[in-house]
């Protein structure tokens, strides 16, 4: 993309990846909804300023990610978490029926995870982001990021294989 | 490479990447070719994460999500413009004339309710600038207390609630009028003006009453000797809410 964007492809393009993101972060659909809505909004004021408009794509994420951490007033300390010190609980993997897994059932593992690691795991999944892209989103250290997708991975992949209730009802597909 | 060691390398492999040309993950890759165990783990780890990534990039998106996005960026003018010096110009000719343009399209006698309703609902439409952009409703009414406009404004409780972005100053039959901009996460802006209520013929009653007019739903009450009309996208229903 080049030069002066055009908004209604921008939307076309990117509302539909950065509500999935919204919703692995907020697990409702109001609150993604107007995230996404707010994301855009603060494009239409500022986001013409760009000067490399081909990096809109990483702008419109890490502008949601900011938005959505300002909501929560940053009420979580987000602690570091070195490799090293993760590398002892990485998964073994029990035997599941990943089959029978759709997104709401991964969504729901996903709200169980950290906080901390919901983002960088999302990220991870839903786009094709590098390790350092995801860390310049997210405004965190290379290592941190992968510290953290390692720990959120692992959080994860227990709770999808052992999912448990679910703390919050998930909307129903429209 | 010990097969924890593997494993660390093979969990944080990108969904699809781990074709080997990382030499530690195709070292890992190859221990898993020869360890049955580890082969088993990471064959495991692949479904697990392709269920993940196949269930996070499933999530439906709301049908209309798309057209309200740009349906409410129809209501955004950017409030840095006059950072341009060049635009300075033609600003100054298009308020010259919209500033012809009401005062052709509403004769000085028309003072009444809807006239003031609808002038505040096109200054929204046509073209706003915010004399001041804070989210300090303090500096707010200290600006427009400086203008001589209505500062002493008191604002229903759930609206009072909404962070604000800024204010200006328009003018109506001689007199100032106060606008207040809010952010609101569902509609978007929403614009409050204040005005003497002297100023306007007729009276609203002091309980809120909503009308449409044009795009923007909007609300006019009477409190304290001001008129108060609250404009915004989503219609009356949205407006409700801070009622």
């Amino acid at each position: 993309m080049g030069g002066e964007l055009d908004f209604e492809r921008l939307v076309d393009t990117h509302h539909a990846p950065l509500y999935r993101f919204a919703m692995s972060l907020c697990h409702d659909e109001d609150e993604a909804s107007e995230l996404v809505q707010e994301t855009f909004l603060t494009w239409a004021t500022k986001g013409h300023q760009l000067n490399d408009t081909a990096k809109a794509r990483s702008w419109l994420f890490t502008t949601l990610h900011r938005d959505f951490l300002g909501k929560r007033r940053r009420r979580t300390r987000f602690p570091h978490h070195e490799l090293e010190a993760v590398a002892t609980e990485l998964p073994d993997g029990p035997p599941i029926s990943i089959e029978s897994l759709d997104w709401s059932a991964v969504l729901r593992a996903l709200e169980q995870v950290d906080d901390t690691f919901q983002a960088p795991v999302a990220l991870f999944y839903l786009e094709d982001y590098s390790y350092h892209e995801i860390a310049g989103i997210l405004d965190v250290p290379l290592g941190t990021v992968k510290s953290r997708i390692a720990r959120g991975i692992q959080q994860l992949q227990r709770m999808m294989s052992d999912p448990g209730p679910s703390p919050r009802q998930l909307p129903n597909p429209p | 490479m010990t097969t924890h060691e593997a494993r660390e390398i093979l969990l944080l492999a990108q969904p699809g990447r781990e074709d080997g040309s990382d030499p530690r993950v195709a070292e890992a890759l190859s221990l898993a070719g020869r360890d049955p165990a580890l082969r088993e783990w990471l064959e495991r780890q692949r479904a697990l994460q392709a269920a993940a990534r196949r269930g996070l990039r499933d999530i439906p998106v709301p049908s209309g999500l798309r057209d309200k996005i740009l349906a409410s960026r129809n209501l955004v003018r950017p409030v840095a413009w006059w950072r341009h010096p060049v635009l300075w110009s033609a600003a100054a000719l298009l308020m010259a004339l919209l500033g012809a343009g009401l005062w052709l399209s509403d004769s000085p006698d028309k003072n009444d309710l809807d006239t003031f309703r609808g002038r505040m609902v096109r200054a929204v439409l046509r073209q706003y600038t915010m004399d001041i952009t804070t989210n300090d409703m303090s500096q707010v009414r200290a600006f427009l207390s400086s203008k001589n406009a209505p500062a002493d404004y008191t604002l229903p409780e759930k609206l009072g609630r909404l962070p604000v972005s800024g204010g200006g100053v328009l003018s109506w039959q001689g007199q100032k009028v106060s606008m207040v901009c809010f952010d609101s996460l569902r509609q978007g802006t929403l614009f409050l003006f204040v005005v003497d209520a002297t100023s306007v013929g007729g009276s609203p009653g002091v309980s809120p009453e909503f009308q449409q007019v044009n795009k923007l739903g909007t609300v006019i009450w009477n409190a304290n000797g001001r008129i108060y009309v609250l404009a915004g996208t989503g219609g009356q229903a949205a407006l409700r809410q801070y009622f």
